[in-house]
C-alpha cells in the first residue's frame, strides 16, 4: 500500500472522530497542529485506524509515536506482518 | 519541623541525587537548590514583601517547580495558571484573588495585561551559594489557592494554608503502609492546577527520591508507559482514567519495578484493578480519597491481593479516614446516620480549608458545626459525595448528590458549562442539558443535548473554547425537538439518556 493511500485512510478516521476537516495532515503533523486531537480522541482515532487496516498496533509503537510520519510507518510495518 | 524546612533539609542532604527528570533531562537536588536561590532573588527584587499570593504559570520545567518551593520559603502562596486554559478564565481567577504578580518561565511570557509578569527562565547559576534564610514560618499563611469548577458559572477558590499541608504530611508520615525510599522513581503526571500533584511530589522530595514529570501536551497514558518502560518507575500515582485507557494494552505491560500504584481523583473500578495488578505484580495498590477542600487526601483503601475486596456497584471502597480525620455520614438535616445508611460524607480535621475565597454564601452551605460522638463540636465540610460506612468502618462511594462530575480527575460542575452555553448569543433554543455519559472504557464523555431543531454550533463551540477548560467542552452534541418531562414536570434525565444513546 502506498503512503498516499495510507494517508487518505488516516485522514478519514480523523474527520470521522474529530467531526471536522479543518487540518492538513502530512508526515510532520503532530497533535498540537490539529484542533481536537487530544488524549481522548487519540485513542478513538487509533482504534478506528486499526479497524480500517485490520491491524492491531503494539503499545511499544504507540508510546513512541510523535507525528503522522511515525503513524504511517507503523501502519506499514503492521500491514507487512 | 514544618514541611518547608524539611523539604529544604532533604534537598541539602540529597544534593548529589536526582530530584527531577523532565523531558529526559535530570536535575539534581543541588541544581534544584540553585534554581531556588536564583528565583528567590527574582521574587525579592520584583515582588513587594506584603504581596502574599502570586500567580505561577505551570510549565513542565525545573523553573516552575523551583518557583513553588521559592514562594513557600518566602512564606507566599502560588495560584497555578495553566497556559493552555482560556485567557478569560485565567484573568478571572487572578483578579478574584487580587493577584498582582505572575511568575512565568515561558520563552514567550504569557500575555496578561495589567499583571506584573516576572520572567524566571534561565534563572540557573551554579555559583550562587546564598545561604538559606527562610522568612519566619507562619502556619496560617496560605500555601496555594486552587480553583475548581463552580455550578454558578464562576470557578471557586480553595485556599490551603501551610498548616493544612503540614497535617497532610504528618498523616502520610505515620502511615506504615506507604513508605518511600531515596532510590524510588516516582511518577508526577498531574497538572499543577490539580492538587494531586502535591501528593505525587512531596513524599518523593521529602525522602530524596526522583520525580518523573509528564508534559501537559503529551498523550498522557502513552507517555506514562514510556517513562515506566525507560526508567523503571517504582511509585505511580495516577488518575484511574489512565488505566482505563491503557486496558486494551495491559497484556503488553510488565512492570515488576513498581512498588506502589496509587489512584485518586475519580472512581476506581475493581475489575480494572484486578487486571492492572497483573502488569505490576510487586505493587501495593492504594485508592486515595479526598477533596481539594481537605488538602488533597483524607484517607485511602488498600487493595487486598487474592482476597475479597470491599466495593459497591463495582467501585472500590475509599477505605477509612487518616488517624486524625473524622468522617461522618449525614442526612439532609446534617443528622448523623448509622452504618449502611446512605448519606452525604462530611469531613473534619486540621487539613480543612478555612473556606472558599470570598464566598460567604457557599461557605454557609458547605460547612457546618457538629458535635461528634466524643462530645466535641467541630467544623465539618460537606463533600457532596453520597457514601455509606459498612459494619467494619470502611466507607463506600455511591454517587454525587449534585451535578458534579469527574473528568480525568478534574471536578466539573455541569451548571458551569450550561451557564456559558446559555450566555452565548447564538443560544436560540428552548432548553439544554449537559450530561456525563459513561463510555466503553469506563471514562465519562460530556454530551450537550439541545432542545431545538438542528443548527450550526461552530460559533457556540468557539465561544466555549475561549471560556472553558478543554476537559469541560462537550465531546458530542445531540438535538432533540422536545425534551421529555416526568409526571411532576421535572426534566426526565433518565429518558434523555436513553434518547442520546
Amino acid at each position: 500500500m502506498k503512503e498516499n493511500e495510507i494517508l487518505t485512510t488516516i485522514e478519514k478516521s480523523f474527520v470521522k472522530i474529530l467531526e471536522h476537516n479543518n487540518f492538513d495532515l502530512n508526515k510532520s503533523t503532530t497533535a498540537k497542529d490539529v484542533d481536537g486531537w487530544d488524549s481522548i480522541s487519540h485513542l478513538l482515532v487509533i482504534t478506528d485506524i486499526e479497524k480500517s487496516f485490520n491491524i492491531k498496533f503494539e503499545l511499544m509503537d504507540l508510546m513512541t509515536m510523535e507525528n503522522i510520519g511515525d503513524l504511517i510507518s507503523t501502519i506499514k510495518k503492521e500491514i507487512a506482518k | 519541623m514544618n514541611f518547608v524546612n524539611r523539604l529544604y533539609n532533604s534537598f541539602v542532604l540529597n544534593s548529589k541525587s536526582n530530584a527531577f527528570c523532565i523531558d529526559d533531562t535530570f536535575y539534581t537536588y543541588e541544581e534544584l537548590l540553585n534554581y531556588i536561590v536564583r528565583i528567590r532573588k527574582i521574587i525579592n527584587r520584583n515582588i513587594e514583601s506584603n504581596e502574599r499570593i502570586i500567580g505561577l504559570v505551570t510549565n513542565n520545567d525545573i523553573e516552575t517547580y523551583a518557583a513553588i518551593f521559592s514562594l513557600w520559603i518566602e512564606g507566599k502562596a502560588y495560584i497555578p495558571i495553566n497556559p493552555f486554559t482560556p485567557k478569560a478564565r485565567n484573568i478571572d481567577i487572578l483578579k478574584s484573588t487580587d493577584v498582582v504578580s505572575v511568575l512565568d518561565s515561558s520563552k514567550t511570557p504569557i500575555r496578561l495585561a495589567s499583571f506584573n509578569i516576572i520572567k524566571t527562565l534561565s534563572s540557573y547559576s551554579s555559583h550562587d551559594d546564598a545561604p538559606f534564610d527562610a522568612v519566619p514560618y507562619r502556619g496560617n499563611n496560605i500555601a496555594y489557592v486552587l480553583f475548581t469548577s463552580g455550578s454558578t458559572g464562576a470557578p471557586k477558590g480553595v485556599p490551603i494554608c501551610f498548616k493544612n499541608l503540614d497535617t497532610l504530611i504528618a498523616e502520610l508520615d505515620i502511615d506504615e503502609a506507604y513508605k518511600l525510599k531515596p532510590s524510588d522513581r516516582c511518577l508526577q503526571m498531574y497538572e499543577l492546577t490539580f492538587d494531586a500533584s502535591l501528593t505525587a511530589l512531596l513524599p518523593s522530595l521529602l525522602v530524596g527520591a526522583c520525580s518523573y514529570t509528564v508534559p501537559s501536551n503529551a498523550i498522557k497514558y502513552f507517555y506514562i508507559i514510556k517513562l515506566l518502560h525507560r526508567y523503571e518507575l517504582t511509585v505511580m500515582k495516577m488518575v484511574p482514567s489512565i488505566i482505563n485507557y491503557l486496558r486494551p494494552y495491559f497484556s503488553e505491560i510488565k512492570a515488576p519495578s513498581v512498588r506502589y500504584s496509587i489512584f485518586g481523583g475519580e472512581k476506581l473500578y475493581e475489575d480494572v484493578v484486578q487486571e492492572w495488578i497483573k502488569c505490576v505484580p510487586n505493587s501495593k495498590v492504594l485508592n486515595h480519597y479526598g477533596p481539594t477542600e481537605f488538602t488533597v487526601c483524607s484517607g485511602y483503601y488498600a487493595y487486598k491481593f487474592n482476597k475479597k475486596n470491599r466495593s459497591h456497584n463495582g467501585v472500590l471502597s475509599i477505605g477509612k479516614p487518616f488517624k486524625n480525620v473524622d468522617y461522618i455520614i449525614v442526612d439532609e438535616e446534617n443528622r448523623e446516620l448509622k452504618d449502611n445508611q446512605e448519606g452525604e460524607l462530611c469531613l473534619s480535621g486540621n487539613q480543612l480549608t478555612q473556606g472558599y475565597w470570598n464566598n460567604n454564601k457557599l461557605n454557609e452551605q458547605a460547612f457546618f458545626l457538629h458535635k461528634t460522638a466524643s462530645g466535641i463540636t467541630k467544623k465539618f465540610y460537606k463533600t457532596g459525595d453520597i457514601c455509606f460506612r459498612d459494619k467494619d468502618g470502611y466507607y463506600l462511594y455511591v454517587g454525587r448528590k449534585d451535578f458534579q462530575l469527574k473528568i480525568g480527575g478534574y471536578r466539573v460542575e455541569l451548571g458551569e458549562i450550561e451557564y456559558h452555553i446559555k450566555s452565548h448569543s447564538s443560544a436560540k433554543f428552548k432548553n439544554l442539558v449537559v450530561m456525563g455519559v459513561k463510555s466503553q472504557n469506563n471514562t465519562i464523555e460530556l454530551v450537550l443535548v439541545i432542545e431545538s431543531s438542528q443548527f450550526d454550533i461552530d460559533d457556540l463551540f468557539s465561544f466555549l473554547k475561549e471560556n472553558l477548560v478543554d476537559y469541560m467542552i462537550p465531546r458530542r452534541t445531540v438535538f432533540i425537538d422536545s425534551f421529555p418531562y416526568t409526571k411532576n414536570g421535572k426534566l426526565d434525565r433518565k429518558e434523555i439518556r436513553k434518547m442520546i444513546r
